[in-house]
């Protein structure tokens, strides 16, 4: 017999999930389904309204991205009226939204989601260099890991010279 | 000479507060290890700072300055009160308000001090933990913990646009339930006390304020986000008093919203003088005139925001250079019009039909308020023929 797994509220997010899993004898995830337990119609509400306003409205999704969805929704705008933007203004909404990217990410880690994968407290404790030696693992160039200047120059003269083995094999 | 300085209302009412004080603090902590002089230190808070705040906290609740100390002895009972935070049909902007600054602010802290039994975006549990945390927390406190609820509350197709839960309730009926037993009800943001983005027109899933489904009383703490000042204040006023706060024809604390943006405005003087901003990017833009000509709604939004501000007070709407659009009042979506044009004509309608774009704080102002918006339309248009001074 599967089992049926449901969770919800999802909490430390924005909004509300459900997630419901079918869990077979075995242990292992036979299927899985997410639905978002709340509708409010914003598309609805959109329509036939002054595209002005737009932007606001749909700033509304989320509370937590708080501009992204009106950088979008002033995309979407100018897309369909055809408008061209000045570069100053790509300048501004470019580092709007890296305000909000670099705000929003240890807002994420710390505050909400990174809590169901990480424990945090231990994190006091950890090694930076273990970390990112672990993180070299994974990826040719991985970003903040605490060691990562000193390492990475090592790491990209150890591949500078594969590579160039590499070329010379190849020749 | 001869006159009493010794106000009594003010001393009897520092005794009824002393008394509450000590009455919540006979209350079990939620953390016998923690104290808030605990909370302030870890944080890099001085002592001095905590008290500054305090101060700053009486002024805002128009209490005099000797009343201080008892708000920082009111702070420390703050953990007796346990919370309950619900999310309806919201974006969760209300408690990023609060709790989203670049350092915590003494605000959102006393937020991690309180007893907050419930609050999805912040509890470390999930799933029916999460459901059976809510359930415990409403029996265990019944009859005494605080509500509050962000988020309008889906009401059409049976409120069936919103479920929670693994047994799918549906979120009317956890308002309704949570309201039943709490001993004060605040509604955090526009769309709790009127409904909100969700509620306007057409209004597809039938979104309507957290009043509307309960017939106990509602303080509305609207916003969209309120500041985190008005949030905090509005616990703290509650903490103090132990009753509701005197309030607005919309319900809304008067200590908070009892003065028009457009009153408080740092900007007024270029109104008075005849000096807007025509255009975004014009040279009244860069001198910082009144926004009332691209669309600022200042003159009929009621709140504090140039007074409390917004991130740790650095900054509000009207003083980045873009107007007000009214976020405080009642069905704002579809009452103040364009974000970037003025009401002008749409005025007498939306006066008239009594939807709260132009009413005021109090019954009373209404008709003072219909003669100040005809006055600014009058005024902006005279404004037009005789645009702020060119050639400089």
């Amino acid at each position: 017999m599967s089992k049926r797994v449901v969770v919800d509220p999802i909490t430390r997010i924005e909004g509300h999930l459900r997630a419901e899993v079918i869990v077979g004898d075995d242990g292992v995830v036979q299927d899985a389904f997410i639905s978002s337990t709340l509708w409010r119609g914003l598309e609805v509400i959109a329509k036939g309204r002054d595209p002005r306003n737009i932007p606001l409205i749909m700033q509304r999704i989320c509370g937590v991205c708080t501009y992204s969805h009106y950088l979008k929704s002033t995309m979407a705008i100018e897309n369909a009226l055809e408008i061209k933007i000045p570069y100053n203004a790509e300048l501004v909404r470019t580092l709007m939204n890296a305000a909000l990217f670099m705000h929003d990410h240890p807002v994420h880690f710390y505050h909400l989601h990174g809590v169901d994968w990480v424990d945090i407290v231990s994190a006091l404790s950890a090694d930076p260099r273990k970390a990112s030696e672990l993180a070299f693992k994974y990826t040719d160039n991985p970003i903040g890991t605490g060691e990562n200047v000193t390492t990475y120059k090592q790491r990209d003269n150890t591949r500078s010279s594969k590579r160039s083995s590499y070329i010379l094999k190849v020749t | 000479m001869g006159i009493d300085n010794k106000d009594t209302s003010y001393d009897s009412l520092y005794k009824a507060f002393e008394e509450r004080i000590e009455l919540l603090a006979k209350l079990p902590k939620m953390d016998e290890d923690n104290s808030i002089e605990k909370v302030i230190k870890e944080n890099g808070f001085s002592r001095r700072d905590f008290m500054q705040w305090a101060g700053m906290v009486t002024a805002m609740l128009s209490l005099p300055s000797t009343f201080t100390p008892l708000m920082a002895e009111a702070v420390k009972v703050a953990d007796r009160l346990p919370i309950i935070w619900l999310h309806m049909a919201e974006c969760t902007g209300c408690s990023e308000s609060l709790l989203r600054s670049a350092n915590p602010s003494i605000d959102s802290l006393i937020f991690d001090y309180i007893s907050l039994e419930y609050h999805e975006t912040l509890m470390a549990a999930s799933g029916w933990q999460a459901e059976q945390n809510l359930e415990n927390a409403m029996h265990k406190y019944k009859g005494r913990y605080i509500l509050m609820v962000e988020g309008g509350i889906p009401t059409g197709n049976e409120g069936s646009f919103l479920t929670i839960g693994g047994h799918g309730k549906k979120g009317k009926d956890i308002a309704i339930d949570a309201a039943n037993d709490a001993a004060a009800i605040f509604a955090i943001g526009t769309c709790s006390s009127f409904g909100g983005v969700q509620a306007a027109a057409p209004n597809p899933t039938g979104a309507v304020p957290l009043s509307e489904v309960t017939n106990k009383t509602v303080i509305n703490v609207p916003g969209c986000p309120p500041s985190e000042k008005n949030i905090v204040g509005t616990l703290l006023h509650y903490l103090l008093y132990g009753t509701l706060p005197a309030l607005d024809v919309f319900n809304r604390p008067k200590w908070a919203y009892r003065l028009r943006i457009h009153d408080l405005c740092e900007r007024r003087g270029h109104f008075d003088a005849g000096e807007f901003v025509q255009q975004f990017g014009d040279e009244g833009a860069k001198d910082g005139y009144c926004l009332y000509k691209v669309g600022c709604k200042g003159p009929y939004t009621f709140n504090n925001c140039s007074k409390q501000k917004f991130n740790q007070g650095t900054s509000w709407p009207v003083q980045t250079g873009f107007g007000c659009m009214g976020c405080s009042e009642p069905d704002f979506w579809d009452t103040m019009g364009t974000v970037n044009e003025p009401l002008k004509d749409r005025l007498y309608h939306t006066t008239f039909g009594g939807l709260g774009a132009d009413a005021t704080a109090d019954k009373i102002g209404i008709g003072i308020l219909t003669v100040t918006a005809i006055g600014i339309v009058a005024h902006a248009a005279i404004a037009v023929i005789k645009p702020p001074k060119e050639g400089e």
